[in-house]
Formats: structure tokens, C-alpha cells, sequence
């Protein structure tokens, strides 16, 4: 019996294991391959001489637009993380302590849970018209403005969340010497849930980050084009340059890495947003 | 009072931000969507009011219901396999699980469905992918994978089920570990083989999570986009191509908006129907 239970152990974790190594074996071989020569990547060779070519080609070659692509991701990205945050904790503070008319609050809740349900695709064709029309196309501010409203909602939810779950009494008495519903807010209830605060503002950068299919439509050109679009270019044209894109995949795929990291405990949370359960 | 009032004031105006982006930049856009889904449009012309026309033409559009066909397709059999693989290995691996391994499981999910998309059609290429090479050394003939009509759907599933299989796992253990295991002892007193245990406990105590999973990856999977345009376009053929791509191409390399607008629309009804119907369902299911 004892003998039984013990074999079905080590299976369990053989199998276990298999899995595991099944997930990041993908990752692996993309790291692998951006140190390979061109030459080692065609003729499939396990053992090569491990070189720095594809990363020195994509950042200084003549011609190569990654420094611009990734010099775009990050700013196009990071406005739009500072723009949805400061706006959906201002909001989200808000419905969370006040008791509105004709319940706007819900109203607002309830057109956010919307905007996540839908195609992006859906509000990228307006998107476009306008941007034709208000001459944004090719621009980094409507990749921003259009980053900031599909996003929101995760902000708006997750934020609504943690300050739910923060006791009024912490607040009521800075009401009483006097603070304003402002200075509660930026004073008091902020900072109690800054950690909570941060994991909202790396999601909605990682959402921002990777997102392909409006950029593709908005972008043409190098003085807009995000990661992904461009990356997606070196494995699209005639010759496809693995050795490059695989290093530029190694680049863009660390900070999600390193966020994976620091925010697992949110993860759970942030992931099933709305959706009914309470993380 | 006085101070009452002007604190609902206050709160009423850290809300104006957030209404005016959601107003200029969602609402006003989705109107928009709707008339454009009523006209056509081209260069010269611009947008030109054709009432039903588009909706017309979607009905006799046998190419667009192809696409929504594989669309199920690629949702139910990526969403059960996910479900069935992440259920199974939750059930393997309960209890011994270390938080170190979490962090493999969680990247997966996180990294850009883009990239996910360009890894895979690297191991998938039939010349010089691992998976092809690998499979050579043990003596069996890879397949072009991606390029051959017959497969390219079952190895996009397999690319979809790689990357959201970690998430149905970790919710699914998270749940199964919350079970109570007083429930379990009982059982076994009484005499319950593991399969009656699982049978009878388990499956009913965790189904309004495996809901909530269902409920997650369908309304998730119904958007793929990214990876697939990457790894397939949509080819060979249209053997892959689902609807939000067929979009895609009718409006951003066709030009046709109107008509792209419309099959927008129909797909967005039909979602939001779908995720509201469900979420009553289970709401429904929590009350009783």
C-alpha cells in the first residue's frame, strides 16, 4: 500500500515536471536562437558558438528601426499607464465612498464592463475614421488615447476593489480635523493601497505593451510603429530574420519577466476582473 | 449638511476625467461604429448611407460564416482541451505544489500573444524548427504545419492551449485546494473509492469555478487575433481564418469599412449577449 501511494507520487511529479518543462521550452529555444548565427539557425545545429550579432544588428546596424520601435513602446506605453491611473484612482475612489445620483456610478461600471467584453477590433474601426479625420493617423497620441480608453476598465475595477476593501474609519477621522474629500483621497486612502496601486499600473503597462492589432492598423511608418508591429515585420518581409527577431523577442519579453515577478499575488485578481469573483 | 453636500460635490468631480474620456473616446465611437455599419465607404466618396445593403450582403457572404464557424471551432476545442488538461493536472499536483514554479506557469499568459506568435512559427517551420528536427530523431516525418490546410488548425489550437492552460490550472488548483477536507475524511471512512471521491465531491464542489474558468477563457478566446495573424494570416487559404481576421482584412486591406463595421457590430452583440446571459446564469446558480 505504502509502496502504491509512493510510485504514484513520483509519477504525479514526472508528470508534472514534463508539463513544466513543456511551458518553457518555447522561451528557452528564443533565447537560444538570438544568440545563433544565421548559418547555425538554417542548419539546425544544437551545438554552435554563441554570438552577440543579432543584438549588436538590431541596435546598430544602418537601418535597423528597433532603437525607434522601442523607444516608441515605451513611451506610447507609459503615458497611457500614467494617464489610466491617475484617472480610474480618481474615479475609482470616488464610487467607491459616495452615494450618486440617478446611480451613475453603476451606469459607469457597467458601460466599463462593456468596453472590456468587446473586440478591440470593434472600436479600432472609428478609431481609424476619426484619426483620418482629426490627422492623428501614423500618430503616438492616438495609439495612447486609444491604449488609455480599452484599458481602463482593468484599472477602474481592480482600483475599485482595494479601496472597497479599505475601512472608512481610516478616513472619517481626517474629516473631522478638517481634511477635504480630495486630501483623504491623496492624503490617506492612496497610500494605504500604493501596493495595490502599483500592481494595477504594471498590468495596464503590460496590456499597452503588448498590444498588436490597433497599432497595425494606426501605424505605418517608424514615427509610431510599436514592438510588436515592428517585430512582427523582420518575420514578415521576403527573408525572414530569425536571429534578429529572436533577439528582439528576448528584449521585449523581459519586462514581462520581471513583472511577472514582482506582481504574481495580484495576478489571479487581475486576470478574472469583473467577473465575479472577488480575488 | 453643508460639509455632506460638498463632499458629494467633490467626489461627483474626481469623476469628470474619467466621464469625458469615456464619452469622446468610447461612446461617441461606438455611435459612430453603428452608422458606419449602415453605409460604405471609399476614398473619393467617403461615407455614403446604404441602409441595409451591408447586412445583405453578410447574409449571402458565405465566407463570413465560414469564419464564424471556425471561429466556434477554434473556441470550443481550445477552451475544453484547456479545461480538461488544466483540471487534470490541478487534481496530479494538489497539495505539492511549490510558489517557485508559479512564476514559470504565470509567464506563459503575460507575454504578448505577438511574440507567443513568432515563437512558435519559428519551432513550427518545417525546414529548420525544433519540433521537425526533434521528431527526425526519433524517426518520424514532421508535417509543414502551419502551411498545410489539414493541420494548421489543430496546431494553432495546440499554441492557444499551450498559453492559457497555466491559467485554467492555477484558478482550478486555487479552488481545489479551498475545498473543505473534512468532506474528503468522511468519505473515505465510508468506503468511497478515489473515482466515486471525484465523482460525487469534487466535480460539484469545484463546478462554479470550472464556470468561472469557462466563463474567462471563452469570452477571451472569442477575440484571438494576434497570434494567429502572425503565426498563419489566416491561410493557407482561409483554412484558419476566424472572424475577428476576416474583419481585419474586409476593413484595414479590402477598405471596407462599412461592411467591416457591420460584422463588428453583429460579433459585439453577440458576445455581450452571450458573457450577460452567462454571468446571470451564474449568479442564478450562487443564489440557490
Amino acid at each position: 500500500m505504502k509502496r502504491k501511494i509512493k510510485v504514484r507520487k513520483v509519477l504525479a511529479n514526472l508528470v508534472f515536471l514534463a508539463v513544466i518543462l513543456v511551458i518553457s521550452f518555447p522561451f528557452f529555444w528564443i533565447i537560444i536562437t538570438s544568440f545563433k548565427k544565421h548559418i547555425a539557425i538554417m542548419m539546425m545545429r544544437f551545438l554552435f558558438t554563441p554570438t552577440f550579432d543579432n543584438y549588436i544588428d538590431l541596435f546598430f546596424l544602418k537601418g535597423s528601426d528597433f532603437p525607434k520601435y522601442l523607444l516608441n513602446s515605451t513611451i506610447v506605453a507609459t503615458s497611457a499607464t500614467f494617464i489610466i491611473v491617475s484617472i480610474a484612482s480618481l474615479a475609482a475612489y470616488a464610487m467607491s465612498r459616495s452615494e450618486f445620483l440617478w446611480n451613475v456610478d453603476k451606469i459607469v461600471l457597467g458601460w466599463v464592463l462593456f468596453l472590456r467584453m468587446i473586440f478591440p477590433v470593434a472600436l479600432a474601426l472609428p478609431f481609424y475614421k476619426m484619426a483620418k479625420f482629426l490627422g492623428l493617423y501614423n500618430t503616438k497620441t492616438i495609439l495612447i488615447m486609444f491604449y488609455t480608453v480599452i484599458n481602463i476598465p482593468f484599472a477602474v475595477w481592480m482600483l475599485k476593489g482595494f479601496f472597497d476593501e479599505l475601512p472608512r474609519a481610516y478616513e472619517e477621522s481626517a474629516f473631522i480635523d478638517g481634511c477635504s474629500v480630495f486630501g483623504a483621497f491623496w492624503r490617506i486612502a492612496l497610500p494605504i493601497i500604493s501596493s495595490g496601486v502599483g500592481a494595477t499600473a504594471i498590468f495596464v503597462f503590460l496590456l499597452s505593451w503588448n498590444e498588436y492589432l490597433f497599432a497595425l492598423v494606426m501605424t505605418d511608418t517608424d514615427a509610431a510603429m510599436t514592438l510588436p508591429v515592428g517585430m512582427a515585420g523582420l518575420a514578415q518581409e521576403y527573408m525572414v530574420e530569425w536571429g534578429q527577431m529572436a533577439a528582439a523577442a528576448t528584449i521585449f519579453t523581459i519586462p514581462i519577466f520581471i513583472f511577472a515577478m514582482l506582481t504574481q499575488d495580484y495576478l489571479a485578481r487581475g486576470l478574472t476582473f469583473g467577473m465575479g469573483i472577488k480575488g | 449638511m453643508y460639509i455632506f453636500a460638498r463632499r458629494s460635490v467633490n467626489t461627483l468631480i474626481m469623476m469628470v476625467p474619467l466621464l469625458i474620456i469615456l464619452i469622446s473616446l468610447s461612446i461617441y465611437p461606438f455611435i459612430s461604429l453603428i452608422q458606419m455599419s449602415f453605409s460604405s465607404f471609399s476614398l473619393e466618396k467617403g461615407f455614403q448611407f446604404t441602409g441595409l445593403k451591408n447586412f445583405a450582403r453578410f447574409w449571402g457572404d458565405s465566407r463570413a460564416w465560414d469564419s464564424i464557424v471556425k471561429t466556434f471551432i477554434y473556441v470550443f476545442a481550445s477552451v475544453s482541451l484547456e479545461l480538461f488538461i488544466g483540471l487534470g493536472l490541478a487534481l496530479i499536483v494538489k497539495g505539492k505544489y511549490r510558489s517557485a514554479i508559479r512564476t514559470i506557469l504565470i509567464i506563459p499568459m503575460l507575454v504578448a500573444p505577438v511574440a507567443v506568435g513568432l515563437i512558435w512559427r519559428l519551432i513550427y517551420d518545417p525546414s529548420f524548427g525544433v519540433l521537425n528536427s526533434l521528431l527526425q530523431r526519433i524517426g518520424i516525418q514532421g508535417g509543414s504545419w502551419l502551411a498545410d490546410p489539414k493541420i494548421a488548425m489543430a496546431a494553432i489550437i495546440v499554441v492557444e492551449v499551450w498559453q492559457f492552460t497555466p491559467f485554467v490550472f492555477l484558478i482550478l488548483l486555487a479552488g481545489l485546494e479551498s475545498l473543505p477536507s473534512e468532506v474528503y475524511e468522511a468519505a473515505r471512512v465510508d468506503g468511497a473509492s478515489p473515482w466515486q471521491a471525484f465523482h460525487y465531491l469534487t466535480l460539484p464542489l469545484l463546478s462554479p469555478i470550472i464556470l468561472i474558468a469557462l466563463l474567462f477563457r471563452t469570452a477571451e478566446c472569442f477575440k484571438s487575433f494576434d497570434k494567429l495573424w502572425v503565426m498563419t494570416a489566416g491561410g493557407p487559404g482561409t483554412a484558419t481564418e476566424i472572424i475577428t481576421m476576416y474583419i481585419y482584412r474586409v476593413s484595414f486591406r479590402w477598405s471596407q469599412l462599412g461592411y467591416g463595421a457591420l460584422l463588428a457590430l453583429i460579433m459585439v452583440i453577440f458576445i455581450v449577449i452571450y458573457n450577460l446571459s452567462y454571468m446571470s446564469y451564474l449568479k442564478k446558480l450562487r443564489r440557490a
